[in-house]
C-alpha cells in the first residue's frame, strides 16, 4: 500500500508542463535528425565532381612560371575546368588568404563571370536537367543558411523537388556549399534541439542548462511513479 | 485515456535509462561547448610558407607521366620540402619534389610535422609508428602517434604517405568521445546518428513523448492543473472521528488526506489508475472518467468516489473508511470439509488478537510455487463430487485473494470458508487461491494483509436485519450474526440463505440452534434439491424466496446484508430495488465465494 506518493504525481505533471514540452521537441527534432540519414541532408548525392582529366599532364612544370609570377604563391594545383565556355587546364593558386585561377597560357588571373559559374553548376548538379532559376553573387548579408565567412560566394538556385541551392566559390568556381530544403529543416530542427533560436550555434545558454536540470528531476519522478504503479497490485483480483 | 497512459508507462519504461543517458550527454555538451570537445585546444594552423622557385624549376614532367588519368598536381611545401600530390585513376601519390621518389615522413619529421600544429605548452617526448588508431575512427595506413608531455595528454597523428597531420586528441577528447557514444548510442566510435539502434530509440521516445504530451494537454483541458493560493475545508468523517481540515483549493482529496495523516488506500499515487482510494462523498460529486472504469454503478449511485479525482474546492464533506490493515503471520491449526467443496480453515495469529468488524476480510498473499490439484484428505463421503478432478500438480504465480471472517472477532483464532474452484472449462488451471488454501498443512503459516472491507454491522436500534445469502457467502453472514448476537439487546434478524442440495447446507446444525432461541429467523432455501428427497423446506432461487416473505411485512424496518455467487447478488438487489428499498439500507459483498 501506498501511502504518500501524490508529491510525486504533482511534480512530474508541474514540470511536463515546462520541461515536457521541451522534452517533446527534443524527441521530435532528435527523431528528424536520426530518422534522415546525414550525408543525405548534407546532399552528397546532389552533385558529382566536375573536374576532368588534365589534357595535358606535363603542364605541371609551368607551376615554376606561376611562383615567378605570383611570388607569394604557397599553395598551387593544376586542375582540368570548364571555363568560358571550354575545358582547360588551369592553376588555382593559395596566394596568402586569397585562391584564384591563373591561365596557363598567359599566366594572367581569371575572372569568373555568372554564365562561367552556371556552366560550372550544370556539371556538379546531379539531379539532371532541372533549371537554373537565379545565379547572383553575395558579397553581403548572406542567408540564414550560409556563414558569413563564406563570402563573397556564388549562389545558383536550381528549381526542384527540395529547391537546391548551390555556393560555388567567388574565384574559383569550387563546389563550397550545398543547401536543399531538408538541410534546412534540419538546421531548424538543430535550432530546436540546442535550443538557440538565433544563431543555432550555442550550446552552452543557461536556459539549456536549466531545462537539461529540469529533465533530470522530471525523470526521476517520472521512473518513481511507473515503478509503483507497476508494483501495486489491484486490492481484489477475480 | 487509459491507452495513453499504458502507452506513456512502457514506452517509459524501455526508454527511461537512454533518456537519462541523453540527459548526462547533453548537460556535458552544454557545459563543455564545442571547443573543448574537438581536441584542438593546443592546435593552430601550420604557418603558410611561399614556394620556392628554385624548387619548382627543378621538378621534372617525368616523374608524373607514369600516372594514367592525372586530374590534379599540387604543390606546397612541408617543412620547407616540397612536396607533390598527384591525384590519378589509381588514387593519390604523394612524391617528393626533390627526387620524384613517394614522399616518405621519417620519424624525426612527423615530430617536426607535429609541432608546426601545436600551441601548447609542452614538447613531443615520444613518437611511435601506428598503423591504425582507437581515436581515429575512419583512418588505417602508416602513420605516428606524437606524444606531448603537456597538462592534457595531447598526442597528434601524422600520415606518413601524405606528410600532414590527421588530428589532435587529448584526455578531454576522450571524455567528449564517450558523450557522443552515448547521445548517439553508436559504441563503435563513428559517431554515426543514423544508425539502427538509435533509429529504434528515437521512435520509442516518440511514441513515449507524444502520449505524454497529449495526457498533459487532457489533463490542462480537464482543470485539474488548476493552482491557488485559497484555502478550502475538508470536513472527513474516518471511522467514528470527525476532522477539519484545511488546505489549498487545487489539493485533491487524496492529497488532504494524506497530508493530513489519514491512511487512504492508493497503488497508484493519484493517477486515477489503481481505484484504491475510495471515499463517500456526502454531497455531490461529478463521475470522472476513471471513475465510470472502476466504480461499480452501485459504488456511484452510493455516492463512492476516488479521493484522487476531486478537489477539496469542490468536495467538501467525505467519510473514509479508517484503515487499520497491517500484515499478520498465521498458522494454521485445522482444516476440515464442511460441504464437498467447502473447507473451514481456522488459523492462529502469531502475534495475538487481530481487531476487526464481522464482516470484514483478509487478504491472503498466496506465494507462487507448485500445488497439488486434489486435496489429499477428502472424506469418504465426498469422494463422488470429486471424482471428475484428475490428480495431479500445477505450477502458479503469487496472487492475493481475499477471504472473509467466518466468525465475530475471537480472540487470536481466525476462521474462514474456502470454496474449492476447480478448473474451470477453457481455464489453464483450477482457482490458485482456493487450491492453495485446501492444501495447506496443519502448522504451515501464511501471510495475510487487513482487515479491509466496510461489510459491516449498520447502526439503529430499531432496525430489523436481513440477511440474504449463498454458498461461501455464510462466511460474513454467519460472522455478522454472531457479532450481533453478541450484542446487549440483539435486534431481530432473518436469514435466508441459498444453497444447491442438502449437503451443501454449511453451517445448518449451528444456525438452527440459533433459530430455536428465538432470536433469528433462518430459512435455508435449496435450489436443486430432488424432488423425491426428504427435503420439507423452502425450494427454489433465494432471493425469489425472501421477496414472498418480504411481501407480508413491511420492508422499511429492515437493513439488508447480502452476500453470495455474482448471480445471486445482482438477483437480489435487483429484487431489494424493486421493492423500493433505499440504497442506503442495503450493504453487499460481492467477493465472499
Amino acid at each position: 500500500m501506498q501511502n504518500q506518493s501524490s508529491a510525486f504525481r504533482t511534480w512530474h505533471r508541474w514540470l511536463s508542463l515546462i520541461v515536457g514540452v521541451q522534452m517533446l521537441i527534443w524527441a521530435v527534432s532528435g527523431a528528424y535528425m536520426v530518422f534522415v540519414k546525414l550525408p543525405f541532408i548534407h546532399g552528397v548525392h546532389l552533385t558529382q565532381e566536375a573536374d576532368g582529366v588534365l589534357h595535358n599532364p606535363a603542364a605541371g612544370i609551368r607551376i615554376a612560371d606561376v611562383i615567378a609570377t605570383y611570388p607569394d604563391a604557397h599553395d598551387v594545383k593544376i586542375v582540368n575546368r570548364t571555363i568560358h565556355g571550354e575545358r582547360q587546364d588551369v592553376a588555382q593558386v593559395h596566394s596568402g588568404s586569397d585562391k584564384f585561377l591563373v591561365d596557363l597560357r598567359t599566366l594572367a588571373p581569371i575572372q569568373l563571370a555568372a554564365g562561367d559559374i552556371r556552366a560550372l553548376a550544370q556539371e556538379y548538379y546531379k539531379k539532371g536537367n532541372n533549371p537554373i532559376t537565379n545565379v547572383e553573387l553575395l558579397t553581403e548579408n548572406p542567408p540564414t543558411e550560409l556563414s558569413a565567412t563564406h563570402l563573397p560566394i556564388w549562389r545558383v538556385d536550381f528549381d526542384d523537388f527540395g529547391n537546391t541551392s548551390l555556393y560555388l566559390h567567388q574565384a574559383t568556381g569550387e563546389m563550397t556549399v550545398r543547401r536543399h530544403d531538408f538541410w534546412r529543416g534540419f538546421d531548424i530542427m538543430w535550432m530546436l534541439h540546442i535550443m538557440d533560436y538565433k544563431d543555432r550555434v550555442d550550446i552552452t545558454t543557461w536556459w539549456l542548462r536549466a531545462f537539461i536540470f529540469g529533465t533530470f528531476l522530471f525523470a526521476f519522478t517520472g521512473s518513481i511513479l511507473v515503478v509503483q504503479t507497476l508494483r501495486s497490485n489491484r486490492r481484489k483480483p477475480i | 485515456m487509459k491507452f495513453l497512459q499504458w502507452l506513456h508507462r512502457w514506452t517509459g519504461l524501455i526508454i527511461v535509462l537512454q533518456i537519462v543517458l541523453w540527459t548526462i550527454s547533453g548537460l556535458y555538451f552544454a557545459l563543455v561547448d564545442h571547443h573543448g570537445m574537438k581536441g584542438h585546444q593546443y592546435h593552430t594552423a601550420p604557418q603558410s610558407i611561399n614556394l620556392d622557385l628554385g624548387h619548382a624549376k627543378n621538378m621534372n614532367p617525368s616523374w608524373w607521366n607514369n600516372f594514367e588519368e592525372v586530374r590534379l598536381l599540387r604543390h606546397e611545401l612541408v617543412l620547407g620540402i616540397p612536396k607533390l600530390e598527384v591525384h590519378h585513376r589509381g588514387g593519390i601519390s604523394y612524391l617528393n619534389g626533390q627526387t620524384g621518389e613517394p614522399w616518405v615522413t621519417s620519424e624525426n619529421l612527423a615530430k617536426e610535422i607535429a609541432l608546426s600544429t601545436y600551441s601548447g605548452p609542452g614538447t613531443p617526448t615520444r613518437v611511435t609508428p601506428i598503423s591504425t588508431s582507437r581515436e581515429l575512427h575512419d583512418w588505417q595506413g602508416e602513420g605516428y602517434q606524437v606524444d606531448f608531455n603537456d597538462d592534457l595528454n595531447t598526442r597528434v597523428y601524422v600520415d606518413s604517405i601524405s606528410g600532414t597531420v590527421l588530428d589532435h586528441r587529448n584526455t578531454p577528447w576522450v571524455v567528449a568521445d564517450w558523450m557522443f557514444r552515448l547521445h548517439f548510442i553508436d559504441y563503435t566510435g563513428g559517431r554515426n546518428f543514423n544508425n539502427l539502434v538509435i533509429v529504434a530509440a528515437g521512435a520509442v521516445t516518440l511514441w513515449f513523448a507524444l502520449s505524454g504530451f497529449i495526457l498533459l494537454v487532457k489533463l490542462l483541458a480537464s482543470g485539474e492543473m488548476r493552482f491557488t493560493f485559497r484555502n478550502a475545508p475538508l470536513w472527513a468523517t474516518v471511522g467514528a472521528n470527525q476532522h477539519k481540515f484545511s488546505e489549498r483549493a487545487h489539493k485533491t482529496v487524496l492529497q488532504t488526506l494524506q497530508d493530513n495523516d489519514v491512511l487512504v488506500e492508493s497503488g497508484c499515487g493519484g493517477g486515477g489508475s489503481c481505484g484504491l482510494c475510495k471515499v463517500t462523498v456526502n454531497g455531490t460529486a461529478e463521475i470522472t472518467a476513471a471513475e465510470r472504469d472502476l466504480l461499480s454503478q452501485e459504488e456511484l449511485s452510493e455516492g463512492i468516489r476516488l479521493a484522487c479525482q476531486h478537489r477539496i474546492g469542490k468536495v467538501q464533506n467525505v467519510e473514509v473508511t479508517e484503515v487499520n490493515a497491517q500484515k499478520h503471520s498465521l498458522t494454521l491449526v485445522s482444516s476440515s470439509f464442511l460441504t464437498p467443496m467447502l473447507r473451514e480453515l481456522r488459523f492462529l495469529a502469531e502475534n495475538g488478537e487481530i481487531e476487526y468488524s464481522a464482516g470484514q476480510y483478509m487478504q491472503f498473499l498466496i506465494p507462487d510455487g507448485i500445488t497439488a490439484i486434489r486435496p489429499c484428505d477428502i472424506p469418504e463421503e465426498f469422494h463422488s463430487n470429486w471424482a471428475a478432478i484428475q490428480d495431479g500438480n500445477f505450477k502458479h504465480i503469487a496472487v492475493r485473494r481475499s477471504y472473509s471472517m467466518a466468525t465475530k472477532q475471537n480472540g487470536n483464532e481466525l476462521v474462514f470458508t474456502v470454496r474449492y474452484q476447480p478448473q474451470a472449462e477453457g481455464a489453464k488451471a483450477p482457482g490458485v487461491g482456493s487450491t492453495y488454501l485446501c492444501n495447506l498443512k496443519l502448522g504451515e503459516q501464511i501471510l495475510v494483509e487487513g482487515p479491509y472491507g466496510d461489510f459491516t454491522r449498520m447502526a439503529g436500534d430499531t432496525r430489523k436485519l436481513f440477511f440474504i445469502g449463498g454458498g461461501a457467502g455464510m462466511a460474513p453472514l454467519r460472522a455478522l450474526i454472531q457479532e450481533e448476537l453478541s450484542s446487549k439487546v440483539p435486534r431481530e434478524m432473518v436469514f435466508y440463505y441459498g444453497a444447491r442440495d442438502v449437503n451443501e447446507l454449511v453451517y445448518r446444525k449451528e444456525l438452527e440452534s440459533i433459530a430455536e432461541s428465538k432470536k433469528l429467523s433462518f430459512v435455508p432455501v435449496l435450489s436443486d434439491a430432488l424432488t423425491d428427497s426428504d427435503w420439507l423446506g423452502e425450494r427454489g432461487f433465494v432471493h425469489e424466496q425472501a421477496l414472498t416473505y418480504l411481501s407480508s411485512v413491511d420492508v422499511h424496518e429492515y437493513d439488508f446484508y447480502i452476500c453470495g455467487p455474482p448471480k445471486m447478488l445482482s438477483a437480489t438487489l435487483s429484487m431489494l430495488a424493486n421493492l423500493g428499498i433505499d440504497q442506503s439500507r442495503i450493504r453487499f459483498d460481492d467477493f465472499g465465494n
